[in-house]
Formats: C-alpha cells, sequence, structure tokens
C-alpha cells in the first residue's frame, strides 16, 4: 500500500496542510517539537483508527478549535486508491471514519488491517522495557491485523473478563447474590472465560511460531555477533515449553481448556477473597531471552544492555513488517520516528543500506543529516524532503 | 446556562431518561411538543398512561399484553412442547413474523450482565424455571434458547442450560450463520468462522 497524499485540518498544531508524499521515501525534518511525529500520528490515525503514541483524541485536536481532519489517499498494487478520512468532534467526543466517501459503519471490518503500517520510535523501547502488557499488545495487534476472527475473541475475552471482576466485586462489596446463582454464574462466567482464553492462547502460540523466523532472520542481519535471540510465550496455567521444544503448535483445545479450569479451580478462593480475575491470558508474557557467545541465555528485560534492547526492538520491528507484508500480501507503510539519532553510526548505515528493501518509508528526523547517505540507494526522484517548522511544511 | 422554564426543563428532563434520547434531541422533542395542537398532546400523553394501566406482563411468558395471560399462551393452536427463550418482547414478533415457530415463549426481559448490576434473578428466569417444574402440566420437552450471539448473551445461555439440563428437557440454541442472500465471499471473517464451526452433516 502507499499513501499518497494526507490534508490535516486542525490537528496538533497544524492549521491545514496537504502533504503530497513520494511513493519511496519521505525524509521529514526539522526541530523538536515542531510538528514531525505529528505527521506519522495523523498516517497512524488513518490506517489503525487510533494514535501510536497512545494519546487520547482531544489531544490531538489544535487549541481554540472543536475538531480534527485528517484525510489520506491511499493507493494499492495495481493502482486502486482508496480515500480515507477520519473526523473528530471534541463536542460531541465522536470519531466518525469514511471509506470513499462512505460512512464505515463496522471499522473493524472495513478498515483495521487493510492500510498496514509499522510504526518504530523511542516509544516503542516500552516493548522490552515496559511492562507484560506493552508486550501483549505489540503481539495482538500484529495478530488482529492477520485475523477478524481473532480480534473478535480478543474483544469477547475483554468483554467477559470486566464481566467477571464486576461479579466477584459486587458479591465481594455487598450487592451479592444468594449462592446457588453466584456460583451458577460465576461457573457459567469461568466457562465462557476459558473457551476465549484457549481461542487465543493456541493463535498467539502458532503467531509466535511464525513470526520468530522473521525475528531471528531480522535480528542476525542487524548484529554482527553470534548472540541467538529467543523469544518464550510464558502462560500462567498452560506449560507450554514441551511444544516449543519439539516446535510444534498447539491443536488441543480441549487440553488448554482442561488446563484452565483447573487453574481457575485452584485459585477460586483467590479470587473471591481479593474480588479479581487472576487467571487468563491477560496474566500472560512474551520473555525476550539472548544466549550470547559464552552460552549463557539471559532475559533482557533484566540484563541487557540499552544497546541490546535496541537491536531486540529493532529486529522486532522489522519482523513486523514482514510479517505483514507477507501474511496480508499488503506492504505496509514503514514510519520511523527519529529512530536514527538514538543509534551508533555503524548500524545507521546497515539500517540504511536495507531500507530500499521496503516499502514506502516515512522517516523523521531533526537534520538534513543522513542525505548524504540516502542518495547512495535512492534517486533523486525517489525522495522527498519536507522541512517542517511550527506546523508547516515550509520547504 | 438560562433556564427558560422549569416546565419545560422538568420534560427535557423526563425526556433524557429514555435509551438512546441525549440532551440536545429530548430540547428537539420538546419544542416540537410545544408548537403542536393540544390534543395531539393530549393523545400522546393519554397513551403514555394507558401503557401503564392498560399493558401488563403475561403470567406466564413475561410478553407485554392487555390481557392476564397473553394470546400466544392462550392459544390452543400452539405446540406446547416448546418454549423459545428471548430477551425482549420485540425479538417475539421478530420470529413471529417468520410465521415458522409454533411453539411458546418465554421473555427474559434483559440478559446478565454484572457490568450493569443485572444478575439472574433481576431477569424473568424464576418465572421460566416455574414453567418448567409445573411440567407434569405443562409436558415442555425443548427450550430453544434464542438470545443474541452478544458475550453477555452467551453467558445466559450457559447459565440457562446449566440449570435447565438436571431438569432432564431438552436444550437448544439457534445456529449462527451467514445471512440469506449474501455471498460467502462477502461475508466476515468472524461469521463466516461461527458458519463453520457451527456446521452441520448433511450425508
Ligand atoms: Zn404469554
Amino acid at each position: 500500500m502507499l499513501l499518497n497524499k494526507i490534508h490535516l485540518f486542525n490537528f496538533r498544531n497544524y492549521d491545514e496542510q496537504q502533504i503530497n508524499f513520494n511513493k519511496s521515501f519521505n525524509y521529514l525534518y526539522g526541530n523538536n517539537g515542531e510538528g514531525k511525529t505529528n505527521v506519522l500520528e495523523a498516517i497512524s490515525f488513518i490506517s489503525f483508527g487510533k494514535s501510536f503514541l497512545n494519546s487520547s483524541e482531544p489531544d490531538c485536536v489544535k487549541f481554540d478549535t472543536m475538531a480534527f481532519d485528517v484525510d489520506g489517499v491511499y493507493e494499492n498494487e495495481v493502482g486502486t486508491e482508496y480515500n480515507v478520512h477520519l473526523n473528530y468532534d471534541s463536542i460531541q467526543k465522536k470519531k466518525t471514519f469514511h471509506l470513499n466517501k462512505e460512512k464505515v459503519t463496522r471499522w473493524s471490518n472495513d478498515i483495521f488491517g487493510r492500510f498496514p503500517v509499522v510504526f518504530l520510535s523511542p516509544h516503542s523501547l516500552e516493548i522490552t522495557y515496559g511492562n507484560p502488557s506493552e508486550r501483549r499488545k505489540f503481539f495482538d495487534i500484529l495478530l488482529a491485523q492477520t485475523s477478524r476472527v481473532y480480534l473478535d475473541f480478543l474483544r469477547n475475552y475483554v468483554r467477559i473478563l470486566k464481566q467477571k471482576n464486576a461479579l466477584l466485586k459486587n458479591q465481594l462489596n455487598g450487592n451479592a447474590m444468594p449462592g446457588k446463582e453466584f456460583r451458577n454464574l460465576l461457573n457459567s462466567v469461568n466457562e465462557k472465560m476459558t473457551e476465549y482464553a484457549s481461542a487465543i492462547l493456541i493463535r498467539r502460540f502458532e503467531l509466535l511460531n511464525k513470526f520468530k523466523g522473521y525475528f531471528t532472520e531480522s535480528f542476525s542481519f542487524l548484529t554482527q555477533k553470534d548472540d541467538i535471540p529467543n523469544i518464550r510465550y510464558y502462560c500462567d496455567f498452560f506449560d507450554t515449553d514441551n511444544y516449543i521444544q519439539n516446535e510444534e503448535v498447539i491443536t488441543d483445545i480441549e487440553e488448554v481448556q482442561k488446563a484452565m479450569k483447573e487453574a481457575v479451580e485452584r485459585k477460586q478462593a483467590e479470587e473471591m477473597a481479593r474480588g479479581v480475575s487472576v487467571v487468563g491470558p491477560h496474566k500472560d508474557d512474551y520473555i525476550f531471552r539472548l544466549t550470547k557467545n559464552t552460552n549463557k541465555a539471559f532475559e533482557l528485560k533484566n540484563f541487557a544492555s540499552q544497546g541490546e534492547h535496541k537491536t531486540f526492538v529493532i529486529a522486532l520491528k522489522l519482523a513486523e513488517y514482514h510479517f505483514l507484508n507477507d501474511s496480508l500480501g499488503n506492504a505496509p507503510l514503514l514510519l520511523l520516528d527519529d529512530l536514527l539519532s538514538e543509534l551508533d553510526s555503524e548500524r545507521v548505515s546497515k539500517i540504511i543500506s536495507h531500507l530500499k528493501n521496503y516499502g514506502q518509508i516515512f522517516l523523521t528526523t531533526t537534520g538534513t543529516g543522513y542525505s548524504k547517505e540516502l542518495k547512495e540507494f535512492y534517486d533523486e526522484g525517489n525522495i522527498n524532503y519536507f522541512k517542517i517548522e511550527n506546523g508547516k511544511v515550509v520547504d | 446556562m438560562l433556564n427558560i422554564s422549569d416546565t419545560l426543563e422538568t420534560l427535557v428532563t423526563e425526556l433524557t431518561k429514555l435509551p438512546s434520547i441525549g440532551r440536545k434531541t429530548a430540547q428537539r422533542l420538546a419544542m416540537f411538543l410545544i408548537k403542536q395542537p393540544r390534543e395531539e398532546v393530549e393523545k400522546l400523553s393519554q397513551a403514555l398512561i394507558e401503557i401503564k394501566d392498560k399493558i401488563k406482563f403475561c403470567k406466564t411468558c413475561c410478553n407485554i399484553t392487555e390481557d392476564e395471560v397473553c394470546k400466544i399462551c392462550s392459544s390452543d393452536k400452539r405446540n406446547g412442547a416448546s418454549i423459545c427463550v428471548v430477551e425482549e418482547p420485540q425479538d417475539v414478533y421478530a420470529i413471529e413474523k417468520t410465521n415458522e415457530y409454533k411453539g411458546l415463549y418465554h421473555v427474559l426481559h434483559g440478559r446478565i450482565s454484572p457490568l450493569d448490576g443485572v444478575g439472574p434473578n433481576d431477569i424473568r428466569i424464576k418465572e421460566l424455571l416455574y414453567r418448567l417444574e409445573d411440567d407434569e402440566k405443562n409436558n415442555i420437552s425443548e427450550i430453544m434458547l434464542a438470545l443474541n450471539p452478544t458475550v453477555e448473551g452467551e453467558t445466559t445461555i450457559l447459565y440457562l442450560s446449566k440449570i435447565i439440563k438436571p431438569l432432564g428437557i431438552k436444550v437448544t440454541r439457534i445456529a449462527r450463520g451467514i445471512p440469506i442472500g449474501s455471498d460467502i465471499e462477502l461475508t466476515d471473517q468472524v461469521t463466516l468462522a461461527k458458519a463453520i464451526e457451527g456446521r452441520v452433516t448433511i450425508l
């Protein structure tokens, strides 16, 4: 997919700005706070429905105005254009999408996964440094884009989890229902939850198996050392190690359901006492490991250097790109927000030399410092420079 | 904001209590009513009072009716061995329109949702159990659950099947599938996946 142009109205520090993009490389530069990243954030709104930086919509409305609009024109491989329009109205607190002028009622069906984007920014380091929820989010978004069925299971799971927590809390806070009704209802909720949870676990595990190949390749490209990275799915109620060792996928959903059912029964007293659900894939994690040439494996989260974290995250993101490209049959846009300034020059050269293997690229940085290196790989017609100053493209 | 009239304000406040009526819509409705002739407004207020005075819930199936027992429950042309359980009265009308179902109904008036403070005792489950336990007279052989395929609908289905099962009555649920007249190609993945899951043997 290509993004031919974008039109911003009252978005962040932009009044009104149209930007026509290059089909290969878009180099956005300017001082910090002038609005480079805002362009990337606007792209995330029309491809993803929300901000990659987790900003709330009201924060994106220009000061002293009531609404913002982002209007983009995408083009697919065979030249068909798609117009995606997002309006956010801060008075009605409402987001409205239009695809080719038609109102989108079911966003996840019509938009999600159709205009894939991979976003790499300093913020992405949260994937390795942050809480398990950051890692689950990374993989969930990846998986949901390639499977609506997964997205549906995930939504249902989130909903039933809320229902269960409400049920446990009500019972604790004196809004209790009679014991027999409560037990029957808790069993029903647990059963439903187990059904969704098992479907989620099996799909996450299957995805990780596929993803690992992409990841190992990206990682070895970025580093000369013999470090071997690994990602392990950690589930509290189901032992995945046997499957990992034998490189198998989990096929027996009943086995997973049984394991979760038993775990829920074991923890029932704790759940009732605390008024919160403690078993399920909302507690799972992805463990990142690195085996050094000293043959000692260690957990990234606790022992890795900053450089190792960065290499891991960049490898994850490049793998995300290739994975989406292959599974959707549709090249994602690659958004690189202020990435290069964080890396040593050797790795920068390496990444730059590699970028031409990717589709359309949007890079933000403070100066024009990388233009010389880029010239080696991109003809003049294949790169556009945009100087951004105070919410305007000035050059 | 300037309060023009307390009477108007009271009406607007009452109207906003209705489902999916926001303040803006309530104000528009109120202004509309102010401009209507007196007899029109009288007709409306009369109709509102009458639904409270005349409309009751059927003693048997809990559907809305003007009699003690509704027309469906009191009909001798219906198959009393089957009860179709639905969430709301409008679901009864939807199924009746198909002309395909000849059994009886039971209206729950909601679905279980602890998040909204709705437990099993807040909807008409007790009334359903009463009908089933009174089985000598009723001779019910099948409960067909026709609830919405939401997380709450699904949970309610599971809850009902758990408490009905010990009574030895067959419990079924209506199938989820591809809408008639639509192409498989155009059906969304989730509906398609559910349809595959609920496939039936033909040979
Ligand atoms: Zn009735």
